[in-house]
């Protein structure tokens, strides 16, 4: 086989390879963008907000196995989180989270949380000397 | 200034004068040799001295240190096999950063002594690389000194005090060193121009890559299948995706090697790997200890701030490197590769390899998509297409998997059955018929046994509906139980028949057999495993996964250490099951560890996971709502409302009970008169650490005017679900009884008179506890908020409260009070089938891999 043949069976092949990448960027559920509150109300499909969990604790609902709770931004908006999962066991000492899901009647419906802990506390905490 | 970073910054002297006596070397003046050799041995020295200086102050508390006062604490254990206080120096960067250095020194004598002839390029460009690590050390310096000793360190994180911890990053950050060594060689070779011998030299080391990488990526996912109790072994993350993409690379490099070794051709491609191996590993710690993806990913990560330092050094390797191989690239002359058959291994590990690099891009590119994006968001012209920073789902990893394996799978079958240059075509067909047979046969299996869980994973709702997805998603695991079945057994019939002969040579095969193992076990692993979570409260069981799973206790071990056990019964076999929770506070923050509990079966693993294990709260102790004839499983108990003790006062009672009415947002009502309109939801003030009152706000439009009461319900009161009465004004009282935030909606109720009627209706009520059966009558006074006779006792303790009792709807409301409150453990289980494949494959590959370098290293050293 000729130089000309394998180059052209490369190109074929990395053509095909980027065609299937994006068609299953398509068919594996796409991307969940990082968004505000306001455009997570209006998001049709999965996207991801973060915020401060208020202080208000959470709710269990033991017969759907779900619990809810409330996140602020910074400009004071809230918004009510429903997961359906158990709660992760860091879940009370975290300051914010990320959750990944949609927006409908009212509630976020999170799919995945990330739980983000407190690593702020190095820098108050052990601010390092001059 | 402390011995450590003094010796670290002054290491940068011996760094220059090493880089700068090889550089004369490699210009020819070959006296320098020994003082370069010197100077590195120096440079070693110093950076060693660092290193145990940080280990000191590991192991004897130092917490004025700011590093150590991080991530360790005077009471982290260090006795045989816990050395918790050794693995907190690699717990955060900067003594990572250290220790990566050091492997990165001591693999360098190696590397000196392989190089020859050739010591003055490779060595210069080795420690080049170095000197990226060594700024990023002194730059992140973990000497950094606290203006004051705290008492105590923050601790190691939990889920980092076990053995793997010791075991896991090491390994890791060996890998993460050696890819600098095929860098060096593929720089020495460019600069000299000189190529007959790089590729025999550096395979080993390539292999050597990519089996201690592979090792580490392989023990950090059974560290968190096995211990972290996180259920899977891989989730895409972007810290497990910045290994997995120089892992790749470094595969695609042997095979490139084992090409030109051969025929002399792929030189440009395998040059030019062995640079973005290197240059990947630099971009990996970029992406991954930047802070750039902190909020998509489960791992933490701490902006330390020298994300300039990073980029500025991909910028400058990479101009340096990639321009010099493209300098050569365009005059070099090469091995023509015409000549080459389609029927041949040659062929097929082109095909392969051809097929790697997109698939690595697009790993590469979806885990930087977060980065990409937000830098796109950033500029005003393109932030259309990118208006926000977005992240991959997962799920596009998986089927992006899905695709390309089928394709290996099918390359890797084939390959077994190829000659390295030519294949006689009719042997090829007799070879192929058993294992296409067996494939065939096999693939037809699985999907007519599996074809509910696959369409039920890959479903959008679980319609069931057969829609085109669907047909296609099935079309494609039929093709990639082909091909991995395909692959399984030409490469075992292949290893099988070689091991008797010439077994050093058959490592590569051993691990393509591994790799095909590997794919069937993830597929079966994700697809076709179950699972659900249960809360269950202590001595109360439930059922899940055709088992009867009873929490039967913790004991407490050690004062920051509970065992919770577990009976899981499926017909007479009963399954023992515990789990570890560890508590720990780390700064301000309580951080538990769980240890999974793992049943092992030689077809799956049935894995449960404590996810949390809670004392209940007085929230936990919620009313329960019954229509008359229902049941509800309370606590251990079945309660049953079955009726009142007079049908006479009940109908009474119906006749003078307030109305219940729901109201959305926006909805009115009408109530004698006047309109009430539901408009928000009114949240009050909240303290730290206080549940908040949340009230609804009411519109009332009578008699032409409007005003607005605010009922509200006060969650902090325990088993009060009810609020305090509102006067309305067209008479009567209000009341909120329920909030229903999901619907954006709450209960409200209207009592006609001012008074309610003091007047007494019994509930009959059965509670079922076990074998026994009592039957009580709580009594319900409408004028009596919770009255006496409302609360009855139970033989065993706990108290049965009938809050309210809506006759006209033969409607109650109860909570019950256990005698003690009973612990409630929150656990997923699951199944994981054919999880053992997963790890026989893993170790195949790595198995294969040493078995390869050992014979690439015994042919360096014959050739040489």
């Amino acid at each position: 086989m000729n130089k000309n043949a394998k180059t052209a069976i490369a190109i074929a092949v990395v053509v095909v390879a980027a065609g299937v990448g994006l068609w299953s960027l398509i068919g594996g559920g796409g991307v969940t963008p990082y968004v505000g509150f306001a455009e997570a109300r209006a998001a049709k499909s999965n996207v991801q907000v973060m915020g401060e969990i208020l202080p208000t604790g959470t709710e269990y609902y033991p017969a759907s196995g779900t619990f809810s709770f409330y996140i602020t931004d910074d400009t004071g908006d809230r918004m009510r989180v429903v997961y359906g999962g158990t709660k992760p066991g860091n879940f009370d000492q975290a300051t914010s989270v990320v959750c990944i899901g949609r927006y409908s009647n009212e509630t976020f419906h999170a799919e995945k949380l990330l739980v983000k802990c407190p690593s702020k506390y190095q820098d108050e905490l052990l601010e390092p000397g001059a | 200034m402390e011995v450590g970073s003094f010796s670290l910054a002054w290491a940068t002297i011996p760094l220059i004068l090493c880089m700068a006596g090889y550089l004369m070397v490699a210009v020819g003046i070959r006296e320098f040799r020994l003082t370069a050799r010197i100077v590195y041995w120096f440079l070693f020295a110093m950076v060693l001295i660092a290193f145990i200086e940080l280990l000191q102050l590991f192991l004897t508390d130092q917490f004025q240190y700011s590093y150590v006062a991080s991530y360790s604490s005077s009471d982290l254990s260090n006795q045989w096999p816990h050395f918790y206080k050794l693995s907190a120096l690699w717990a955060g960067q900067q003594g990572t950063f250290l220790m990566w250095l050091v492997f990165g020194l001591i693999l360098g004598f190696w590397v000196k002594s392989r190089a020859r002839e050739n010591e003055g390029w490779v060595m210069f460009f080795y420690i080049l690389g170095q000197t990226f690590l060594l700024v990023l050390t002194i730059v992140s310096n973990p000497f950094e000194k606290l203006n004051f000793t705290p008492v105590d360190g923050q601790g190691l994180n939990p889920l980092l005090q076990n053995y793997w911890m010791q075991i896991h990053p090491p390994i890791v950050f060996i890998g993460f060193a050696a890819a600098c060594i095929p860098f060096a060689f593929a720089m020495a070779a460019l600069a000299t121009n000189k190529y007959d011998d790089w590729v025999r030299q550096t395979m080993p080391w390539a292999a050597f890559m990519v089996v201690t990488l592979g090792l580490g990526i392989f023990l950090g996912g059974y560290w968190s299948y096995e211990t972290l109790g996180w259920g899977g072994y891989w989730a895409w993350d972007p810290v497990e995706n910045a290994s997995l993409i120089p892992w790749l690379v470094g595969i695609a490099l042997v095979h490139g090697m084992v090409v030109e070794k051969s025929r002399g051709t792929w030189r440009r491609t395998n040059l030019f790997l062995a640079i973005t191996l290197f240059l990947l590993i630099v971009y990996g710690t970029f992406l991954t200890r930047s802070g750039v993806l902190a909020d998509f990913s489960v791992h933490s990560f701490v902006d330390l701030g020298y994300n300039n330092l990073l980029w500025a050094s991909i910028v400058v390797i990479g101009i340096i490197s990639y321009g010099l191989w493209a300098y050569r690239a365009y005059r070099m002359k090469v091995a023509s590769s015409s000549g080459t058959e389609i029927l041949s291994q040659e062929f097929s590990t082109f095909l392969a390899m051809v097929l790697l690099l997109p698939f690595t891009l697009l790993v590469l590119f979806w885990t930087s998509f977060p980065l990409i994006t937000s830098l796109l968001s950033q500029i005003p012209l393109l932030s259309k297409i990118a208006p926000a920073p977005a992240a991959i789902d997962t799920g596009n990893y998986n089927m992006l998997g899905l695709i390309f394996s089928i394709i290996f799978g099918v390359i890797l079958g084939f390959n077994a059955l190829l000659g390295w240059k030519t294949t006689d075509i009719s042997l090829l067909k007799k070879k192929s018929i058993l294992p296409v047979a067996i494939a065939l046969l096999a693939s037809v299996i699985f999907i007519v046994l599996g074809f509910g869980e696959i369409t039920g994973f890959w479903s959008d709702g679980g319609t069931g509906q057969l829609t085109a997805r669907v047909i296609l998603i099935v079309s494609l695991y039929f093709l990639f139980f082909f091909a991995a079945t395909f692959a399984l057994v030409t490469n075992l019939i292949f290893v099988v028949n070689r091991c008797r002969a010439r077994f050093m040579t058959s490592g590569g095969y051993i691990t393509h057999l591994g790799f095909s193992i590997l794919l069937i076990g993830f597929i079966f692993s994700s697809t076709f495993g179950s699972s659900q979570k249960l809360t269950i409260p202590e001595d109360d069981s439930k059922s899940a996964l055709g088992y009867a799973i009873k929490f039967t206790g913790t004991t407490r071990t050690a004062p920051e250490e509970e065992t919770a056990y577990f009976e899981l019964s499926r017909g007479n076999n009963t399954i023992y099951a515990y789990s570890i929770s560890k508590e720990m506070r780390r700064g301000n923050q309580l951080q538990y560890t769980r240890t999974p509990h793992i049943k092992k079966f030689l077809s799956h693993d049935l894995y449960l996971s404590l996810e949390n294990l809670a004392d209940p709260m007085p929230g936990d102790v919620r009313p329960f709502e019954l229509h008359a004839g229902e049941s509800e499983r309370v606590f251990g108990k079945t309660v049953i409302f079955e009726g009142y003790d007079s049908e006479e006062r009940a109908r009474r009672l119906a006749q003078v009970q307030p109305t219940i009415f729901q109201l959305a947002k926006g909805e009115s009502h009408t109530l004698s008169d006047a309109t009430v309109t539901f408009e928000s939801f009114e949240m009050g003030e909240h303290q730290q650490g206080m549940t908040g009152d949340i009230g609804a706000r009411l519109k009332v439009d009578y008699n032409g005017r409007t005003s607005s009461i605010i009922p509200t319900y006060l969650p902090t009161q325990g088993t009060a679900s009810i609020s305090e009465p509102v006067k309305f004004p067209s008479g009567g009282y209000i009341k909120l009884i329920k909030i229903m935030a999901d619907a954006g909606s709450v209960v409200l109720s209207h009592s006609p008179t001012e008074e309610l009627p003091d007047m007494n209706v019994g509930a009959v009520v059965k509670v079922v506890s076990g074998l026994d059966t009592t039957t009580v009558k709580p009594v319900y006074n409408p004028s009596q908020e919770h009255g006496q006779k409302a609360t009855v006792m139970l033989p065993d303790g706990s108290r049965l409260i009938l809050l309210d009792l809506q006759a006209g709807e033969n409607l109650a409301h109860f909570v019950l009070e256990p005698a003690s409150m009973p612990l409630l453990a929150s656990i997923e289980i699951s199944t994981k089938p054919m999880i053992n494949l997963v790890w026989i494959g893993f170790l195949m590959i790595v198995a294969g891999a040493v078995v390869a370098i050992f014979r690439r290293m015994a042919e360096s050293r014959n050739n040489g």
